[in-house]
């Protein structure tokens, strides 16, 4: 009998891989909480040993002891939410704006590197001197990269720099990182870390020209912890042959070229228009990502055997949510998208994938959307998944200003 | 990286979809379960350095990580796990004459039977998991199979 139920227990398993990056991660982020009470709680002898805690990194920038933007930086952060989609604002604290890194590039120039906290939680960064700037969630990414290629000629050769891998560390252990070639060069830096409300890790290369040509660009990003070993590795491709000047600031580990927009909907009474663009990674992932009133929201690279096929992104201001999937199973002929007060919506795929925008009565408690229901062309329940009802993470614009 | 980091992630790696599957019998679902495993293994990893070494690390991680299974359930993580958990099969429709067996027996012996066949533990670690002893447990489960056993054979029969 015992073997027989050991079969049967055995079936109903499911195999799959876990992330213990996101683990370090969010580890790292009850770290930080557990750091601020003790800092509360020994205030008086901490304006002597601060500088102390703070080496204990090798770069670390005290977000509040830095100096603060000036006022053409804090305007661009201002600007920020000017134009934004209707409810898609960063709501970005421009008035707190900071300098958080400087570093000079190969041929001399100056590369500053602006942060500031949103109401949201989450951070913008505004890079001076090429490269543009972006937002990142209240929650944190292991690692988010992003390009910026000054000026890219009709047949895909590069013709002018800058040429910038910048971005965002959220690896608790990380201490430096390595932008690899594909000539198998390697520059090296040290992650600079950013206390709270930041609380991220920066880090900047300007790609010199010798890097520019192919079989020479810039390959994949190592982050690398204090005793060198490799914590993540994150695969970047330049492909600047066939840019595509319309989807900057998607997910910059998505093969741009390759990408395509896959269905779109008209959202907040006719007034947005919201599209679901899909790229393929080196890696063999496939990164979606919404696009909507001209910017690029809520990327997510999922593997090959996607393990959470829906997402809910809820606009920083709560007004819109929009309910997308990635790519659905060819047996799916329709979503069955339930509520917390029992109602249900039917969507047919299109395109392979759904994009639905969620209707105003169901944004509020007790009538929000809960539940998912995959049914296949006999009406049968071939899939399930539990939707986070508070729908708590917002999306956070990757579009450079 | 410490030695108690090293391990952490060793366990991890090798037995996430163990805590996976537990888990989602209290969660109700893979994707919070997902969220529990991380959450329960982030704590462990934060807290590390306050093991003391009185059980094995994974009984450590396993504690942790049914509290904070009921904590994604809205329930009291201090709760005693022994008897404030009240497990199910995610999708039962994948088995409806065991999840039917299975919610026929008390809470607590449900949980006896996930973290023995779904957790794959030995006596002696769901004992220490759950507070209690090991000959309970083998009780436990004794009387566990015999109820699926009467159950399963009855459903069969009709």
């Amino acid at each position: 009998m015992t073997d027989h139920l050991h079969e049967r227990f055995q079936h109903l398993q499911v195999s799959r891989d876990g992330d213990w990056g996101d683990v370090l991660t969010r580890a790292g982020r009850r770290r930080g909480r557990r750091r601020w009470v003790l800092a509360a709680a020994v205030m008086a002898i901490v304006a002597l040993a601060a500088p102390t805690a703070l080496a204990l990194r090798s770069s670390v920038v005290d977000f509040f002891e830095s100096e603060p933007a000036p006022k053409p930086v804090v305007l661009d952060f201002a600007q920020l939410d000017i134009g934004a989609p209707p409810g898609m604002e960063t709501e970005v604290v421009a008035g707190q704006a900071r300098k958080i890194l400087e570093r000079k590039g190969y041929d001399g120039r100056v590369f500053t590197l602006y942060a500031a906290p949103s109401k949201k939680g989450g951070f913008c960064s505004f890079l001076k001197g090429g490269g543009g700037g972006g937002c990142l969630p209240a929650y944190s990414v292991p690692i988010s990269p992003e390009l910026a290629i000054g000026t890219i000629g009709p047949d895909g050769v590069i013709r002018g720099g800058p040429v910038l891998v910048d971005g965002w560390v959220g690896l608790p252990d990380a201490e430096s990182i390595e932008l690899r070639y594909e000539d198998d060069q390697v520059d090296r830096q040290e992650i600079t870390w950013v206390s709270r409300p930041i609380e991220a890790g920066f880090f900047l290369f300007d790609v010199e020209p010798a890097h520019w040509r192919d079989a020479h660009q810039p390959q994949e990003l190592v982050v690398l912890g204090a005793d060198g070993k490799a914590l993540r590795t994150e695969p970047i491709r330049f492909r600047t042959g066939r840019l595509l000047p319309t989807i900057a600031g998607a997910p910059a580990q998505a093969i741009l070229s390759d990408s395509r927009q896959v269905t779109s909907i008209r959202a907040h009474a006719g007034r947005l228009e919201a599209a679901l663009w899909a790229g393929p990674t080196a890696d063999g992932r496939t990164c979606y990502w919404l696009r909507a009133g001209g910017q690029n929201y809520a990327g997510r690279c999922l593997e090959k055997d996607p393990y959470r096929p829906f997402g809910l992104v809820r606009s920083q201001a709560g007004r819109i949510a929009l309910l997308w999937g990635g790519a659905l199973p060819q047996d799916i002929a329709a979503i069955q998208l339930r509520y917390e007060d029992g109602k249900h919506d039917l969507i047919r795929p299109a395109g392979g994938t759904v994009l639905w925008e969620i209707r105003p009565e169901h944004l509020v408690r007790g009538h929000r959307p809960d539940r998912i229901v995959a049914r296949d062309s006999a009406g049968r329940a071939v899939g399930r998944q539990t939707l986070p009802t508070k729908m708590g993470r917002t999306p956070g614009s990757s579009a450079r200003p | 990286m410490d030695e108690r980091a090293r391990a952490l992630e060793a366990l991890y790696r090798e037995r996430y979809p163990r805590f996976l599957n537990t888990l989602a019998t209290l969660t109700g679902s893979w994707e919070s379960a997902h969220d529990a495993v991380q959450e329960s293994f982030a704590r462990a990893y934060a807290k590390r350095h306050g093991w003391r070494g009185e059980s094995s690390l994974e009984t450590w991680v396993w504690r942790i990580a049914l509290r904070t299974a009921l904590g994604f359930r809205g329930e009291l993580e201090h709760a005693q796990l022994n008897g404030a958990l009240d497990p199910g099969l995610v999708e039962p429709e994948r088995d409806p004459e065991l999840a039917n067996a299975l919610r026929a027996l008390p809470p607590r012996r449900r949980l006896i039977v996930f973290l023995r066949y779904f957790a794959d533990l030995p006596y002696g670690e769901i004992a220490r998991i759950c507070g209690t002893s090991e000959g309970t447990v083998a009780a436990t489960l004794s009387q566990a199979h015999a109820a699926l056993h009467e159950t399963l054979t009855r459903q069969e029969a009709t």
